[in-house]
C-alpha cells in the first residue's frame, strides 16, 4: 500500500520523504510498527501513544481519506490498494 | 479607566466635519464586551436595519475590545462594523496587525463615522489631537502607496488603516487594510468607507491601558501564553507552515472544492499549492501581529517568471480560491493574485470564488468571451491573474466581477452557479464532505464565512474533539457553542487562532481580570450568545434571506473521494440547530430567548 507523509513528517528526523510503499501490513498497528522500525524512535513516539495502545496525540492518520478513529483505530484493516496519509496535528483557516 | 477600556470613543460626522469625544457606554460594554459585539450594539442602536448600505446613513464603526493592546496573547484585533453592501447583513470584519492597539494607546476604544464627506478626507489622530484632513492627493492610490504617503506625511510611527481605488469605485467586497497587509477583509467594510469619501485613519498614541486586577490579569495572560506555546498547533505548527498547511489535509478528506465545486472536492495536484510547497520554495520569513505568540503570517516571494512578486500570505483560503477553486496549481500565480488583493484592498476569498464562477459561466457558454475580453477557463493561471488584476483596478469586465459572484451570475441568468450564502462567497471547505461547516455557512450572520464557528476544527483537525465529518449527529449543538465562543473571542480583541490552543476558561479568565468582573465562565459565554442573537435580530429586521446553501451543495452529489455520493443534509441540521438556539422553526429567536439574553 501507499503511505504519504505531510508537513514535518517529511523531514529527515521522521520519514525523510513524501511517500513510501509498504507491504505485508494487515492493519494500522502493523503499519506503525513497520514504519517505526524503518524511521526510528522519534517516529514511533509520534505514531503511537506512550503505552502503545492508541495513536499519538499529535498525529492524524487517514485511510483513503477517512480518519482512523472513525474506522477501527489501530485495528483498521488494510489492503494493498489502500492509501494511508499521515499528518501532524495542523490547523489554519 | 482601569478596566481594559479607555472609556472614550470618537464620533466623527464626515458631512459637518465635527468630531466629538464621548464616554464609552459602559452598560453596553458590559453586555456586549467590545470589538465585534460592542460595535454591533452601537450600530444596531443607531442605524435603521433597512438602510441602504451605500448611502451616507450607513455608519462605519471601528471598535477594539478590552483585551486589545494589553499583554493578553495575540491582542492586536479590532473590528470594522457596518451594514454590508455585499450581503445586506450586519457586517463585522476583524483585523490584526497593530492598528487596534495604537487606537487605544491614543485614548479611544472606537470611532463612529457618520454621514459622508463631499471630498476625500482622512482622520488624523495623535493622542488628543484629532483632525479631518484633506485626502484628495491620496484618492485613487492603492494600499501600499497610501500607507507610505501617510507615513511620510504624519510620521513613520503612525499606524494606517486605509482603502484603495477598488473601494472608491463600487467594488462590493473591498476591505480596510491596516499596517499594509492586515485586512478587515470580508463583506465590503472598505466599500462603505469609500462611499463616505474616507480614505484612511492614521493613528499614533502614547498612552497606556490599565486593567482592573493587574497581578491576576498578568498571571492569566502568561498561563494562556504557556498553554499556547505547549500546543502543537499554536506552539510550532502554524508558525512553521502558516495556514496553507491545511491544503493537503482538507483535500485528503475530499473537502477542497475544485472548479467552483463543479468537479468535486479532490484536487489531484493539491500538493503543488500547499503550505509545504510554500515553505520550501517561496517563504522569506514569518510575521506576527501585535503581541502574538503564534506568528502565522508569511512573507513570500516569487523570484522569477510571469508571476514575479513579493508580499504577505497567501493564507489558506486565498491559496484555495485562486488555486483549486479555479483549477490552478501554479503557486506563483496564486501568490501573485493574493498580493494583488492586498495591494488593492479586496477580499481574496470573494475574488477567487467570483473568478471560479466566471470560469464556469464561460465554459458552459453563459458568459460570452467578448464580455470578458479573453477566454477564462479553469486551470488557466495567466487568465486567472488577469481577471484578478482587472477587478482590482475596476477595469472592463472587472467592474462586473467587482459586484461578487452572485450579482455577476444573476446578470447572466444563472445565480445558482454562485457559490455563496446570502451573496457572500463560501470559503475553502465543501459542505457536502464536511457536514457541520455547511451548517455554519448557512447560519453565519454575515453570509458565507468560515470564522463564525470554525467546524473544521473538530470535523477535520480533531480540535478540541473529533467529530466525523460525514455525519450530522452532534453538529448543531457543537456549532452553537463554537459560534457563541467565537463571538466572545472576537469581542475581547484577541485572535480567533488562539482558540486552537485555549478555550473558554482562559479567555474568560483574561477578560474577568481585565475588566474586574466576578462573572462565571458560563455567564461570560452568555455574552457571546447575546451578540449572536443581536446580529440575527438585525438581519431579520433588515429582511435578509433565509438560511440556506447553494443548490449545488444540496442536490449535486460529490463524484469522488471519501464523501462520494454525499450532499449537505442541511434541513436535518437546521431543525436541530434552531432548537439548540432556542429559536422557532423559522429560525427566529423566541421571546423567551430574547428575555433570557436581555435583548427585548
Amino acid at each position: 500500500m501507499k503511505v504519504k507523509f505531510f508537513a514535518y513528517i517529511r523531514d529527515k528526523e521522521y520519514a525523510g520523504c513524501k511517500e513510501t510503499i509498504t507491504q505485508d501490513c494487515e492493519d494500522l498497528r502493523q503499519l506503525g510498527e513497520q514504519l517505526s522500525r524503518q524511521y526510528g524512535e522519534r517516529f514511533r513516539k509520534l505514531y503511537f501513544s506512550p503505552d502503545g495502545t492508541d495513536f499519538g496525540e499529535e498525529i492524524i492518520v487517514l485511510v483513503n481519506g477517512r480518519r482512523a478513529e472513525f474506522l477501527d483505530g489501530l485495528d483498521t484493516r488494510l489492503t494493498k490498494e489502500d492509501t494511508v496519509l499521515l499528518f501532524p496535528v495542523v490547523a489554519g483557516g | 479607566m482601569s478596566n481594559g477600556y479607555t472609556g472614550r470613543i470618537l464620533r466623527v460626522d464626515l458631512k459637518s466635519k465635527t468630531i466629538k469625544k464621548e464616554p464609552l457606554n459602559m452598560k453596553n460594554a458590559e453586555g456586549f464586551v467590545g470589538a465585534r459585539g460592542l460595535g454591533t450594539k452601537y450600530f444596531c442602536d443607531e442605524v435603521d436595519p433597512k438602510v441602504d448600505p451605500m448611502s451616507p446613513e450607513n455608519k462605519l464603526i471601528f471598535m477594539t475590545g478590552p483585551l486589545t493592546g494589553t499583554c493578553a496573547t495575540s491582542s492586536g484585533r479590532y473590528n470594522a462594523v457596518a451594514k454590508s453592501p455585499l450581503t445586506g447583513t450586519i457586517g463585522a470584519a476583524n483585523s490584526g496587525g497593530h492598528f487596534g492597539p495604537e487606537l487605544k494607546y491614543a485614548g479611544y476604544d472606537g470611532i463612529i463615522f457618520e454621514n459622508a464627506s463631499d471630498e476625500p478626507v482622512y482622520l488624523y489622530i495623535s493622542d488628543d489631537v484629532v483632525e479631518l484632513r484633506d485626502a484628495s492627493h491620496l484618492w485613487g492610490k492603492d494600499v501600499y502607496e497610501t500607507t507610505d504617503l501617510l507615513n511620510q506625511e504624519c510620521g513613520e510611527n503612525f499606524r494606517i488603516a486605509c482603502i484603495s481605488a477598488a473601494a472608491e469605485n463600487g467594488n462590493l467586497f473591498a476591505g480596510i487594510l491596516n499596517d499594509k497587509h492586515r485586512a478587515a477583509g470580508r463583506g465590503g467594510m472598505g466599500t462603505v468607507m469609500g462611499t463616505k469619501k474616507l480614505k484612511a485613519v492614521a493613528v499614533k498614541g502614547t498612552g497606556s491601558i490599565t486593567v482592573a486586577r493587574p497581578d491576576a490579569f498578568f498571571k492569566e495572560c502568561m498561563d494562556a501564553r504557556d498553554t499556547l506555546a505547549a500546543h502543537p498547533v499554536t506552539g510550532a505548527g502554524l508558525s512553521a507552515y502558516g495556514t496553507m498547511i491545511l491544503v493537503n489535509i482538507v483535500n485528503a478528506v475530499g473537502g477542497l472544492p475544485v472548479n467552483n465545486g463543479s468537479a468535486g472536492s479532490l484536487f489531484e495536484t493539491a500538493d503543488q499549492i500547499s503550505g509545504e510547497e510554500l515553505a520550501a520554495k517561496h517563504l522569506l520569513k514569518n510575521k506576527g501581529c501585535f503581541g502574538c505568540s503564534i506568528g502565522c503570517g508569511r512573507v513570500a516571494e516569487i523570484k522569477s517568471g510571469a508571476f514575479k512578486s513579493r508580499g504577505e500570505g497567501p493564507e489558506y483560503e486565498a491559496g484555495w480560491s485562486f488555486g483549486a477553486d479555479c483549477g490552478v496549481d501554479d503557486l506563483g500565480a496564486v501568490c501573485k493574485a493574493n498580493f494583488l488583493c492586498n495591494q488593492y484592498g479586496i477580499d481574496p476569498i470573494t475574488m477567487g470564488v467570483t473568478i471560479a464562477c466566471a470560469m464556469e459561466l464561460f465554459e458552459k457558454g453563459y458568459l460570452p468571451e467578448e464580455d470578458i475580453g479573453f477566454p477564462l477557463r479553469f486551470g488557466d493561471a495567466e487568465a486567472m491573474v488577469r481577471a484578478c488584476e482587472m477587478t482590482c483596478k475596476c477595469e472592463g469586465f472587472g467592474k462586473v466581477m467587482g459586484l461578487g459572484s452572485y450579482r455577476m451570475a444573476e446578470k447572466y441568468g444563472h445565480p445558482e452557479l454562485s457559490m455563496s450564502v446570502k451573496k457572500q462567497e463560501m470559503p475553502a471547505y465543501d459542505g457536502r464532505a464536511i457536514q457541520g461547516i455547511g451548517l455554519e455557512y448557512a447560519t453565519s450572520n454575515r453570509g458565507g464565512c468560515h470564522v463564525r464557528g470554525y467546524m473544521i476544527s473538530p470535523e477535520v483537525l480533531g480540535i478540541p474533539m473529533k467529530l466525523d465529518p460525514l455525519v450530522t449527529e452532534g453538529k448543531p449543538a457543537t456549532l452553537k457553542l463554537f459560534q457563541d465562543l467565537t463571538a466572545l473571542c472576537d469581542s475581547t480583541g484577541i485572535c480567533l487562532f488562539t482558540t486552537f490552543g485555549i478555550g473558554l476558561k482562559e479567555i474568560a479568565g483574561m477578560y474577568r481580570e481585565a475588566v474586574g468582573s466576578d462573572e462565571s465562565d458560563e455567564e461570560i459565554l452568555l455574552k457571546g450568545e447575546r451578540i449572536w442573537n443581536l446580529e440575527k435580530q438585525f438581519n431579520i429586521a433588515a429582511g435578509v434571506e433565509k438560511d440556506t446553501l447553494p443548490p449545488r451543495l444540496l442536490r449535486e452529489t460529490l463524484p469522488t473521494g471519501p464523501a462520494k455520493g454525499k450532499v449537505n443534509e442541511l434541513y436535518t441540521l437546521l431543525k436541530e440547530y434552531y432548537a439548540a438556539r432556542g429559536w422557532n422553526e423559522e429560525g427566529i429567536p423566541t421571546e423567551e430567548k430574547l428575555t433570557e439574553l436581555s435583548l427585548n
